[in-house]
């Protein structure tokens, strides 16, 4: 649709619509452009921000756990290398010296000093037979000739070679771990040797982290027991709280809610050699704490620019449909002036039309008072009764032919006004065309009447229907060579209608013509003419409620044709 | 739409009817005389020569009223034409002339003279001819009203301080009698001049002092 | 000027036979026809000096009548009445040959007169 025949459409809309629908057309188009307007700007705004949402939850969630992984990853690494440490050391020990040696006392005291000056956190040492009997200890306990060889951690060291428990409170309620390793002697004998380890390392190592308020790291050992105090969780040997996955696997991250109601994101990264697992725990909320206060800071942006737009386009709305109204409402008094002024134009077109036409025969009687003053002049005898009276009588008839012509001007004027009136369509048909009919003869025009007798009342406005009826009918005489035929008929269409066509078999018009031949300012005219005229036409007998439909073929001629309700809908004043 | 818009309908037809009443005046004096020809012609000897008098004053009077008859024609059809391109570009003084004529039978009904005042050269504006007219017409109306016989109004289009202004001017017969000027603003037809005037871009004001009514024009209307 | 041979074109017979008439009273020559056909046939057979000619005919209507004799016959005056809803005509006419035009109803003096400008212009 071009923009021309958008704007036609537009002007057509509104010239043939009646005046009530306006404010609602006003309204509805308010709410349709801010809808739309709200539609376009905010969609795109909310998949952005979605967009942006997801990317940058994902992405952010990587930075801020891919560090705490990587921590625990670390501390895991750390405390693991400390166990190990000590477990080397007793496996170079236990490697380095032999059986004898290492059950004896003295010895066992001297290497056990050396070793606690090296390394920390030592508390005892002692040799285990593979009977499972304490041969020699140093340390706090009173451990010399205890049998170990009911307990499961003698045969793990004697399958495994390596040993390290869990976590146990040992002397002064320190918590301590016992690691344990198993040489095989040339002579087939085999030495268990056996240390215990202060862990309070361990919290150094974990204290290191510095882990804020919101976390916490600890360990615990496969059966869900704390290795190391808790800030959250409880102390050592407490039972951690939390389900956690079991098996092996490398640092995963989950989430839980803890049972202080908390979601909390938890690192897990099991140890290798040992049953320990590294727990890294930090409040989700917390962690996510930067992220949350970004996505608020989003959010509020965005609901101010969502405010924002709604207030801007209300606005621009307002405005635009305003502007629109005003330009629709001038158009339509500039339209409404052009309607009236035709309406005038057509009225004194006929007036004119008559003042014309009694020109003639005022200049018959000129002529016969004129011949009849000369005959008296030039004849004395100038009672030639017959001549003179024939003359009289001509001028007699002269004047009843202006009669007529006045009469009908008369009863023409005095009807212009809108007013709804019982008509004979017929009647009001012949009326229109004794205005058109000198100039049907003098260009020998053929007016063939087909008006059907009898046909029912209508109730219209006079004037407004001599308006259509003159239009379509000038129309008509326009179209047609001099010598052509115009046929006006007229029937009752069916009960509530009367049809009127008038035809004429001039040039025709092409499709493209008949398309917009009733859209306002539409001319076929080279120069003058409005454009108007049909564009009226069209708009009187919408409001009469009837319809106007026209036919044509190029070269042929055109019908138009008009049906009217016979009782036509005119509001005061039209 | 303005209801003076409809009102202009009917100013229209009320003039295009007074016309033809005249033209039906003419023809009836015209139908008359011949009658009275038909009557000379019937009688037989007598006094030949007073009667061929008769019959010639009696065709005078013939010829007399087809004059007359033209010009009303010549009235009609340039009324007629007023509103074929509105606005248009006029003078008052013609204008002001023509509605003397147009209005020269109501001021007869009530025996009051109707005349233009001296010109004063061309006064060009571009206005609604139609309207126009109307405006003077009520004026001249309005005064119309305020006599029961006698009296003369008077149209004068002229410049004041540069502004296009007609005046109309009315003479009673017994002055002083009324209060011109409250009769003139209590009239009905004040208002529809008022709203008319409006519509033309101009004012309708009373001179207290003259009495006169004057009609300010804008001198060209943009529409 | 008496004797001038004048025809007389107009679609309204009463106006014109009496027109006619009252020309031969004051001595000319006068005929009078109601149609452009029956001019042009006269016009062959018995030319005129001079032809009053009515613009607004029906069939063939004044102006084709005046394009006509002003080609077959320039040397005969042309004088239009016309209506005066109609100047138009007149002054188109007067642009195509025709000597001047009047308005009816009209002045019988007048039209003598113009009738003898027309034959002094040109006899």
């Amino acid at each position: 649709m071009s923009p021309k025949n958008l704007w036609t459409r537009l002007t057509k809309s509104l010239l043939h619509n009646s005046n009530g629908e306006a404010s609602n057309r006003y309204r509805i188009l308010r709410r349709n452009i801010f809808i739309l307007m709200i539609l376009i700007t905010i969609i795109p705004l909310i998949i952005m921000a979605g967009i942006y949402q997801h990317e940058y939850q994902s992405s952010i969630k990587k930075e801020i756990v891919n560090p705490l992984k990587t921590l625990a990853n670390k501390t895991k690494h750390s405390l693991e290398l400390f166990l190990e440490e000590r477990l080397s050391v007793i496996r170079f020990i236990a490697a380095s010296y032999s059986f004898e040696e290492l059950s004896d006392q003295k010895t066992l005291n001297r290497i056990f000093n050396v070793l606690m000056d090296e390394y920390c956190c030592l508390v005892d040492l002692g040799l285990i037979n593979k009977k499972g009997i304490q041969l020699s200890y140093v340390g706090p306990y009173e451990f010399l000739g205890k049998n170990y060889s009911k307990q499961s951690w003698f045969h793990e060291v004697v399958v495994k070679g390596n040993y390290i428990s869990d976590v146990f409170m040992g002397y002064r309620q320190f918590p301590h771990v016992a690691i344990a390793v198993l040489r095989r002697t040339e002579e087939g004998r085999y030495l268990i040797l056996r240390a215990t380890i202060d862990t309070s390392k361990f919290d150094n190592i974990i204290a290191s982290m510095q882990l804020d308020q919101e976390s916490d790291a600890f360990l615990i050992n496969r059966e869900g027991f704390l290795q190391t105090p808790s800030r959250f969780y409880g102390k050592i040997l407490d039972k951690y709280p939390v389900s956690f996955p079991m098996g092996n696997y490398g640092p995963i991250v989950v989430e839980e809610v803890d049972p202080q109601k908390r979601i909390m994101l938890i690192v897990y990264v099991p140890f290798t050699r040992s049953d320990y697992i590294m727990v890294l725990t930090k409040q989700r909320s917390a962690l996510l704490k930067p992220w949350y206060t970004l996505k608020t800071k989003m959010l509020i942006i965005f609901a101010i620019s969502v405010i924002t737009i709604v207030l801007i386009v209300f606005k621009l709305t307002d405005t635009l449909v305003k502007r629109v109204k005003d330009a629709d409402e001038k158009r339509e008094l500039a339209y409404k002036e052009v309607q009236h002024t035709h309406k005038l134009s057509s009225i004194g077109r006929l007036a004119a039309g008559v003042a014309h036409e009694i020109n003639n025969p005022l200049a018959i009687i000129n002529e016969k008072a004129g011949l009849m003053k000369d005959l008296v002049a030039y004849d004395d005898q100038f009672w030639k009764n017959e001549k003179f009276l024939g003359l009289t009588d001509s001028i007699l008839k002269s004047v009843e032919r202006c009669k007529e012509i006045t009469h009908r001007l008369l009863g023409f004027a005095r009807r212009m006004e809108v007013q709804l009136v019982k008509l004979d369509l017929n009647e009001l048909i012949q009326e229109t065309l004794s205005f058109l009919n000198k100039e049907a003869l003098y260009r020998n025009i053929v007016l063939k009447l087909q008006l059907t007798d009898n046909l029912p009342y209508i109730v219209s406005d006079r004037g407004q229907l001599q308006q259509v009826f003159l239009n379509i009918l000038s129309n008509a005489f326009a179209a047609v060579e001099d010598g052509g035929e115009v046929v006006v008929t007229s029937w009752e269409e069916d009960l509530d209608t009367l049809g009127v066509s008038i035809q004429d078999n001039g040039s025709g018009m092409s499709e493209e013509i008949l398309r917009n031949i009733f859209d306002p300012f539409f001319t076929t005219k080279q120069k003058g003419g409005t454009g108007l005229g049909l564009a009226i036409t069209y708009g009187i007998v919408k409001k009469m409620g009837g319809e106007i439909k026209v036919k044509s073929k190029q070269g042929e001629g055109s019908i138009f044709t008009v049906y009217l309700p016979k009782k036509a809908k005119i509001g005061p004043g039209e | 739409m303005p209801c003076h818009k409809d009102k202009e309908v009917a100013f229209f037809g009320k003039i295009t009817a007074g016309i033809t009443h005249e033209i039906n005046n003419v023809l009836a004096i015209i139908k008359e005389a011949t009658g009275l020809l038909e009557d000379i012609l019937s009688l037989t000897g007598e006094d030949a020569f007073s009667h061929k008098n008769k019959f010639e004053i009696t065709l005078n009077r013939i010829l007399g009223q087809i004059q007359r008859g033209v010009a009303i024609t010549n009235n009609l059809n340039r009324f007629a034409h007023s509103p074929d391109h509105s606005p248009s570009t006029i003078d008052l003084n013609e204008v002001a002339e023509q509605v003397v004529l147009l209005a020269s039978r109501f001021a007869r009904l009530k025996n009051v003279d109707l005349e233009t005042g001296p010109k004063d050269g061309p006064l060009i504006i571009k206005t609604h001819p139609v309207s126009l007219q109307m405006a003077l017409f009520i004026t001249i109306e309005l005064f119309l009203d305020l006599t029961k016989s006698g009296g003369r109004i008077i149209l004068s289009p002229r410049k004041i301080q540069n502004k296009y202004v007609v005046g109309i001017h009315f003479e009673s017969k017994t002055p002083g009698d009324t209060d011109l000027f409250q009769a003139i603003i209590s009239s009905d037809r004040w208002e529809s001049l008022q709203e008319i005037m409006a519509y033309l871009g101009g004012t309708a004001q009373v001179d207290k002092f003259a009495p006169e009514i004057l009609l300010y024009f804008t001198e060209a209307i943009n529409k | 000027m008496r004797n001038l041979k004048i025809l007389l074109v107009d679609d309204e017979v009463e106006f014109v036979t009496t027109l006619a008439e009252r020309l031969e009273l004051r001595g000319f020559r006068a005929q009078a026809v109601t149609d452009g056909e029956s001019a042009l046939h006269i016009i062959e057979s018995d030319p005129p000096q001079v032809i009053i000619l009515d613009v607004m005919m029906p069939g063939m209507g004044g102006l084709e009548v005046l394009k006509r004799i002003k080609t077959q016959h320039p040397q005969i005056h042309v004088i239009l009445l016309t209506g005066h809803g109609s100047t138009k005509e007149g002054i188109e006419g007067m642009q195509r040959g025709a000597f001047d035009y009047l308005m009816k109803p009209i002045n019988i003096e007048e039209l003598i007169k113009k009738m003898q400008d027309a034959i002094k212009s040109q006899p």
